[in-house]
């Protein structure tokens, strides 16, 4: 039963998950930090949930990767080899564990930028900014699953 | 103690609740304020009630803040430790009314962890067992003690000392570092202090032992040994524990306590001011609460002020720091 589509759906699925938790994490922390701010002040409810909504990329990078090594499993034919389903496995990795921490420590900063609103509105955009240091890290490693699945052939 | 990240929701909003607290903007209003109303029209923007006179206002005011931060923190009974400062203060009240045979229900306070009534009702029937034992300890050597000495001063001594053991206790037991440093700086405080007004007085060394309470950065043992020595000797004792300029403006002053205490009081603040800006944990509400009681202390200096006429130069040195 271990052959070449077991371990390409197990990919598919470590990427997702792993990432998607971590995103819903992430945006829980800062969601509840935004619901402090709007039950203080309902006028900051746009601003704030911009903020919420930024650790919620990495579960669509999940998504993505997990779409992309479903299709290249389509590519490939109907009984992958062991070792392009191993391969594929790998490639959903940096993703999936990239994604699970990046997502919960970009929803702490979330979380503190929101702080930022609380005190002035009009810095909103220096909130964004701090926030999205951290969503380099998630773009490289969506961008290293992507090429390790363009290599696997 | 729970996972710090569980307080994001009560510590952004405590964040806005920051931005209508008395900074000194505020506070040099109500000072240019020629009146007593218009002090207190300062006060109602910044979200206290209007109605009744300023002891009302600030009494319910000082009310909202303990039911606030208990409503909103994750974990409301970490809120007791600050709470049991009322009631120290009512147990006060309660055994030196009893033992001078006056009724003095009108110095009670609200915001104890115990109602100000059930608690008379267990002072005067001694049924002390709902207590923390700190407390039902205390009242029993107080009640030992003031039968020898006649002193009601040992009153205050014994269930302030009770109180500061009880916080650093609860403390220790909730895990919360942020709570056992408060409580080891509290310790500290209290200790200089005694230590200097009974060297001050050259009182005896058998009274300061009694006094200090363990459990502060600096050990009890240091301020017995520098009881004989001279004051630098003990101002050398604590260099390094970071009370270096208390000890020095208490020197600076000697005798006049009001310094001393406001020192302290700008002190707390300073420290708890640390944690102002973290997004997580229970420091932000901590501060928030201090700085609030901070607030009120600094209103309720002005509106005596401009009550008595005194002039604003005089009521400015008597401000305390504020928190934002």
């Amino acid at each position: 039963m271990f052959d070449g589509n077991f371990f390409a759906i197990l990919g598919a699925a470590v990427a997702f998950f792993l990432a998607g938790a971590g995103s819903a994490k992430g945006v829980s922390i800062a969601g509840e930090a935004a619901s402090g701010v709007v039950a203080e002040d309902s006028d900051k409810f746009v601003s704030v949930m911009i903020l919420e909504a930024l650790p919620s990329t990495q579960g669509i990078y999940g998504f993505v990767i997990a779409f992309m090594i479903m299709a290249k499993m389509t590519d490939l034919g109907t009984a992958l080899t062991t070792g392009q389903g191993i391969a594929l496995l790998i490639a959903g990795l940096p993703i999936g564990i990239v994604g699970l921490f990046s997502a919960v420590y970009q929803g702490r900063v979330a979380a503190a930028s929101i702080g930022i609103i609380a005190k002035r509105s009009s810095d909103m955009v220096k909130g964004i900014i701090l926030t999205l240091m951290v969503e380099l890290f998630a773009i490289f490693a969506i961008l290293i699953s992507i090429l390790m699945i363009g290599r696997v052939g | 103690m729970l996972p710090e990240t569980r307080y994001a929701y009560a510590v952004a909003r405590v964040r806005v609740a920051e931005l209508n607290m008395l900074n000194r903007a505020r506070l040099e209003r109500m000072l240019e304020s020629d009146t007593v109303d218009g002090a207190l029209r300062v006060l109602h923007e910044a979200g206290y009630s209007e109605s009744g006179d300023y002891e009302e206002i600030l009494a319910r005011e000082t009310a909202f803040i303990y039911s606030y931060l208990r409503e909103i923190s994750p974990e409301p009974a970490m809120f007791d430790l600050f709470s049991y400062r009322y009631d120290s203060h009512n147990i006060k009240v309660l055994l030196k009314a009893e033992f001078s045979g006056l009724e003095e229900t009108s110095m009670l306070v609200d915001n104890g962890v115990f109602d100000k009534n059930n608690l008379s009702i267990m002072i005067r029937d001694r049924e002390l067992g709902k207590l923390p034992r700190e407390f039902s300890d205390a009242i029993h050597g107080a009640v030992d003690a003031f039968s020898r000495t006649r002193d009601p001063q040992v009153i205050d001594i014994l269930i302030d000392r009770a109180y500061y053991i009880l916080f650093s206790r609860l403390a220790k037991e909730a895990g919360c570092e942020l709570l056992e440093e408060l409580a080891a700086a509290t310790i500290d405080i209290s200790n200089l202090n005694s230590f200097i007004r009974i060297k001050g007085r050259m009182e005896d060394l058998d009274l300061l032992s009694r006094i200090l309470i363990s459990g502060g950065k600096i050990p009890v043992r240091r301020y017995l040994d520098a009881f004989g020595a001279d004051i630098d000797a003990f101002l050398n004792e604590v260099k390094g524990h970071g009370y270096n300029t208390l000890v020095e403006i208490a020197i600076e002053n000697k005798g006049r306590v009001t310094e001393f205490e406001k020192a302290c009081d700008n002190f707390i603040i300073k420290m708890v001011g640390k944690f102002r800006y973290k997004a997580f944990g229970i420091g932000p509400l901590v501060g928030y609460m201090l700085g609030k009681e901070t607030d009120i202390k600094n209103a309720r200096i002005i509106l005596v002020g401009k009550t008595n006429r005194i002039n604003n130069d005089i009521i400015r040195e008597r401000l305390r720091d504020s928190y934002v």
